[in-house]
C-alpha cells in the first residue's frame, strides 16, 4: 500500500508540476501539452503540463462533426494519436495507471478512507462507463460539436473550475452562470459518493477507465489466481478498491491492478507479472488455466 | 496446456497491438495529430470549467 500511495502522490505532482502559474498567472504552453497523460487529469488545471486523453478524444470528434468545417485529416490524426497513446500504455500494463497514476482515482480512495458506513455497488454499474464512453464522449460530441463529457466532468470542475476561480489567470474568464453552479453540484454529489462507495466514478462513469479496462484482456502484464491455493476466503475483495473477486476473472476489465489483493492473500494464490517467454513457469500451470478455459 | 497456448496467443496479440499503436502514433505526426491535440490543450477549456 505504501509504495502505491507514494507512486500516486509522485504521479499527481509529476502530472501537475507547473507551480510557476501562481506567479505568472499564465498556463503552461510548452510542447509537452500535446502528450496525453494516462489518467483523468483536466487540461484546464493551471498546474498541469499534459493533455487530458478524454478531453482530446472528444475534441477529435468535435472536429469530425458535420457542424464543424474542420480538417478531417487532422481530426482523424488526432483521434488515432489519442487512441494509440491510450492503447500503447494499455497493451503493456492494462488498467494499471488507474491504480497507480491517476490523481482522480487517488482522490476517490482518499475520501473513501473516511470512516463511515459503506455502500456496496451492484456489478451492473460497470456498464455505465461504456455508455459514457460511447454516448457522452463520442456520439454526442460528434453530433452536437460540443464536448459534453467535459461539460459534466467532476474532475474538470475540481481541477479547473474551482482552481481557476480561486487563482484566476491573467486573461479574464467569462463570468460564472447557472451552469458553473450546476457543475459544482455534480462535483459535490460525486465527492460525497466517494466517501460511501469504492471508486464509484471509476467503476460507473470514466470513459478512460473503460478503455484501459478492455486492455486488461490482452496486455503483457497479467494477473492470475491459482485455484488449488485459493480458498475463496474473500480477503482479496475486502481490500479491493473496486470491490471485485479477482478469483472470478483475474484479468477482468474492472481490475485497476493495484495489487492490494496479491499482498492480502495469505495463501499466495494471486500472481502477477509480465508473462513473456517463460510465462508458464512464472504464473504456474494452474494459474495459466485461469486464463479463460 | 490449452490455457498456456491461449496465453501465448494473447501475448502475441499484445505485441502486435503494441507495434500497431506505436506505428499509429508515428503516422499521426504526418497529419498533425499531436499538434491538433496540443493546440486544443493549451487553451483553457471553458466546457471543462463550466464557464459556458
Ligand atoms: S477510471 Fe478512475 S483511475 Fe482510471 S482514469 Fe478514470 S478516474 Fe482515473
Ligand atoms: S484472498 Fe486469496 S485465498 Fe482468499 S479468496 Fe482471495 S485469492 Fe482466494
Ligand atoms: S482485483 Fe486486486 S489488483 Fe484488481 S483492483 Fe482489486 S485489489 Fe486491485
Amino acid at each position: 500500500m505504501f509504495a502505491r500511495r507514494v507512486t500516486q502522490v509522485v504521479s499527481a505532482l509529476a502530472i501537475n508540476p507547473y507551480f510557476v502559474y501562481f506567479s505568472s498567472r499564465v498556463t503552461y504552453q510548452g510542447g509537452v501539452k500535446g502528450v496525453c497523460v494516462p489518467g483523468l487529469n483536466c487540461y484546464a488545471c493551471p498546474l498541469t503540463i499534459f493533455a487530458c486523453p478524454i478531453g482530446s478524444l472528444q475534441h477529435s470528434f468535435v472536429l469530425m462533426s458535420p457542424k464543424v468545417k474542420g480538417s478531417l485529416s487532422q481530426a482523424f490524426a488526432s483521434l488515432i494519436y489519442v487512441l494509440a497513446s491510450i492503447g500503447l500504455v494499455g497493451a503493456v500494463v492494462g488498467r494499471m495507471p488507474c491504480g497507480w497514476v491517476c490523481p482522480f482515482g487517488f482522490l476517490q480512495e482518499l475520501l473513501h478512507a473516511i470512516p463511515t458506513p459503506k455502500l456496496r455497488l451492484p456489478g451492473w454499474i460497470r456498464w455505465g462507463r461504456y455508455g459514457f464512453l460511447v454516448v457522452v464522449a463520442i456520439a454526442i460530441p460528434f453530433i452536437t460539436a460540443v464536448s459534453w463529457f467535459s461539460r459534466l466532468c467532476p474532475a474538470g470542475a475540481l481541477e479547473g473550475g474551482i482552481f481557476l476561480k480561486a487563482v484566476p489567470p491573467e486573461a479574464p474568464l467569462p463570468p460564472s452562470g447557472w451552469f458553473f453552479w450546476f457543475k459544482i453540484a455534480i462535483l459535490a454529489a460525486f465527492l460525497l459518493w466517494f466517501v460511501f462507495s469504492k471508486r464509484p466514478f471509476c467503476r460507473s462513469v470514466c470513459p478512460l477507465g473503460a478503455m484501459f479496462g478492455l486492455c486488461n484482456r490482452f496486455s503483457l502484464y497479467r494477473m492470475a489466481v491459482d485455484d488449488s491455493k485459493c480458498t475463496v476466503c474473500g480477503k482479496c475483495r475486502e481490500v479491493c478498491p473496486v470491490d471485485i473477486n479477482i478469483h472470478d476473472d483475474p484479468n477482468s476489465p474492472d481490475c485497476i491492478r493495484c495489487l492490494q489483493c496479491k499482498k492480502a492473500c495469505t495463501y499466495g494464490a494471486i500472481t502477477s507479472g509480465f508473462a513473456v517467454a517463460k510465462e508458464g513457469l512464472r504464473l504456474g500451470k494452474k494459474a495459466v488455466s485461469a486464463e479463460g478455459d | 496446456m490449452k490455457g498456456l497456448s491461449r496465453l501465448r496467443g494473447r501475448i502475441r496479440i499484445a505485441y502486435l497491438l503494441l507495434a500497431i499503436f506505436a506505428l499509429a502514433i508515428a503516422l499521426s505526426f504526418i497529419w498533425e495529430g499531436p499538434r491538433t491535440v496540443y493546440a486544443n490543450a493549451i487553451i483553457i477549456c471553458l466546457d471543462c470549467i463550466g464557464l459556458i
